[in-house]
C-alpha cells in the first residue's frame, strides 16, 4: 500500500531572541519559576511586520530547497495554525502565494497543539487515497500576537516559529532511494510485516474530547463572544487551565503513544526517536517515565524555543533529522496534544 | 468594604475572569479562586506589587493564604515579614 513519505524537513524560528531575563514586566523574583516550572529559557519573537504566513513561507520554502522541487510540483499545502494571519481566509493561501506553489491548493487546519500530528495523517490520508502525489505540510505559529504579554500563566511558555515536511508518496520514484541504505537500515527490518517495512508514515492514532473545549482557549472575538460583547478585553487573549492541561498532557501523551504501539503490533523498544510536543520539560519527563522509556530518546529543543503550538513537532523534526538524532529507516513516534482538547500520535519510519 | 480589599477583589476579577461573580471576602483563600494556580499567582504578585508600591515575597501568595493575609501583609509589610 503506499504511504506518505518524508522528504524533506524544514524550519523557521524569528530572528528575535527573549530570554527569561528580558521578560521585565513580571517581577524580577518570579523570574526564576519560568525555568523551573517550564524548562524555558529563551524563545523567539516574530518582529511587529512578520505574521503567520510569513514565517511559514520561510519554513516551506528552506523545505522545498532541501526536496530539490520546483514550487510548480507542489500539489497540495496544508497549513496548520491557531494563530492564523485573519480570521480568514486561510493563512494558506498567502502561503501557497509566496511560495510560488501555483499548482496547489491550499487550506488551514486548526487543531491547536496537536495540529501537527492531525495534518501529518491528513497528508498521509490525501496521497494514500491518491488524490496527490505529493503534499507540502507546514505548521506555523505567532502567539507572541495572541497572548496578554502581562500573563505569567501562558506568556512565558511560548515562542513563535514554523516547521514544513515535505511528502511523496511512497511509489514515486524519488522517493525510494533511500531504501536501500544499508548504513540505516533496521537489523529488524527482515522481521517487519509488509505493512511497516517502508519509508513513511505507518499509523497514525487521533483524539478529541470536546467536553474540555475550555480548557484551552480565546475566548473572545468568535461567533460565541463577538468583540462587542466581550466584558473585559484580556479575553480576546488565549488562556489555559495550567494545572488541568498538564494533568491532560501527561495522561493521554503517555495513552497515545501506547494505543499506536498497540494498532501497529510493534514493540516499544524498537522506537528509535520520541518527537514529542515541546510544551514543557516536566511534561516529557512524566511521559516518558510513565512510558519507562529513557529520556533520552526524547527530541527536546524547548529550551531554546518554547512552546511553538502545533508547530513545536516538526520544528523538532526538522532538527532531529538535521542533527542525526533520528536516521533514515528509524522508527519514530510524533505525538502532541492540546486545545480541544484533542491529541494525536503518528508512528513514522523516517 | 475596605479600600485595600477593593483594590486586590479587582485586581483579581480583572486577572482571573472567570472570578468575575465570585463574592471576595478576607476569608476567602487564593485557592478558591477560579483558575488559580503557581503561574497565575505571578500576575497577582505583579499588580498588587505595582498598586501597592510593596514587594510580595514569593511564599505570601500560597494556595491557602487568605486574601486578609494579603491585605495585612499589603498594610504594614515589616510586621508581617517579622512574623514569617
Amino acid at each position: 500500500m503506499k504511504r506518505a513519505v518524508i522528504i524533506s524537513t524544514g524550519s523557521y524560528l524569528p530572528e528575535n531572541h527573549v530570554h527569561n531575563e528580558n521578560l521585565d514586566q513580571f517581577p524580577k523574583t518570579s523570574k526564576f519559576i519560568i525555568s523551573q516550572k517550564t524548562g524555558v529559557f529563551s524563545r523567539r519573537s516574530a518582529s511587529e511586520e512578520e505574521c503567520t504566513s510569513d514565517l511559514a513561507i520561510k519554513a516551506g520554502r528552506r523545505c522545498i530547497e532541501k526536496a530539490g522541487i520546483s514550487p510548480e510540483e507542489i500539489e497540495g499545502i496544508v497549513v496548520s495554525t491557531s494563530s492564523p494571519d485573519r480570521m480568514q481566509p486561510a493563512t494558506a493561501t498567502r502561503v501557497q502565494h509566496g511560495l510560488g506553489a501555483c499548482h496547489a491548493f491550499a487550506f488551514d487546519i486548526n487543531s491547536v497543539c496537536s495540529g501537527s500530528t492531525y495534518g501529518i495523517a491528513l497528508a498521509n490520508s490525501f496521497i494514500r487515497s491518491g488524490q496527490c502525489s505529493n503534499i507540502l505540510f507546514i505548521a506555523s505559529e505567532v502567539y507572541s500576537k495572541i497572548l496578554n504579554k502581562k500573563d505569567f500563566g501562558t506568556y512565558p511558555f511560548f515562542g513563535d516559529g514554523a516547521g514544513a515536511v515535505f511528502f511523496k508518496s511512497s511509489d514515486s520514484k524519488s522517493s525510494e532511494p533511500d531504501h536501500a541504505d544499508p548504513d540505516h537500515a533496521d537489523p529488524d527490518q527482515s522481521s517487519l510485516s509488509q505493512p511497516d517495512s517502508g519509508r513513511g508514515i505507518l499509523c497514525s492514532c487521533l483524539r478529541t474530547d470536546g467536553s474540555g473545549s475550555n480548557t484551552i482557549c480565546v475566548p473572545g472575538g468568535g461567533t460565541m463572544m463577538p468583540f462587542e460583547k466581550m466584558k473585559n478585553p484580556n479575553l480576546a487573549y488565549f488562556k489555559m487551565k495550567g494545572k488541568d492541561v498538564f494533568k491532560f498532557a501527561v495522561e493521554k501523551g503517555a495513552e497515545i503513544i501506547t494505543q499506536i504501539i498497540e494498532e501497529s503490533d510493534i514493540s516499544l523498544d524498537r522506537i528509535k526517536c520520541f518527537i514529542c510536543h515541546q510544551a514543557n520539560i516536566n511534561i516529557i519527563h512524566t511521559i516518558a517515565e510513565k512510558l519507562d522509556v529513557s529520556t533520552d530518546l526524547f527530541f527536546i529543543n524547548l529550551f531554546r524555543y518554547g512552546n511553538t503550538a502545533s508547530a513545536s513537532v516538526l520544528i523538532a523534526l526538522d532538527e532531529a533529522i538535521c542533527s542525526e538524532f533520528v536516521k533514515k529507516n528509524d522508527l519514530a513516534i510524533t505525538v502532541a496534544f492540546g486545545g480541544g482538547l484533542s491529541w494525536g500520535a503518528n508512528l513514522i519510519r523516517i | 468594604m475596605s479600600d485595600t480589599l477593593e483594590k486586590i477583589r479587582d485586581g483579581i476579577q480583572e486577572i482571573f475572569p472567570e472570578a468575575a461573580d465570585m463574592e471576595i471576602t478576607n476569608d476567602t483563600t487564593l485557592e478558591e479562586i477560579p483558575d488559580w494556580d503557581s503561574m497565575s499567582a505571578v500576575n497577582l504578585q505583579g499588580y498588587i506589587e505595582q498598586t501597592f508600591q510593596v514587594i510580595i515575597p514569593q511564599d505570601l501568595l500560597a494556595d491557602e493564604t487568605t486574601i486578609q493575609e494579603v491585605i495585612s501583609y499589603v498594610q504594614d509589610p515589616e510586621k508581617i515579614k517579622e512574623a514569617m
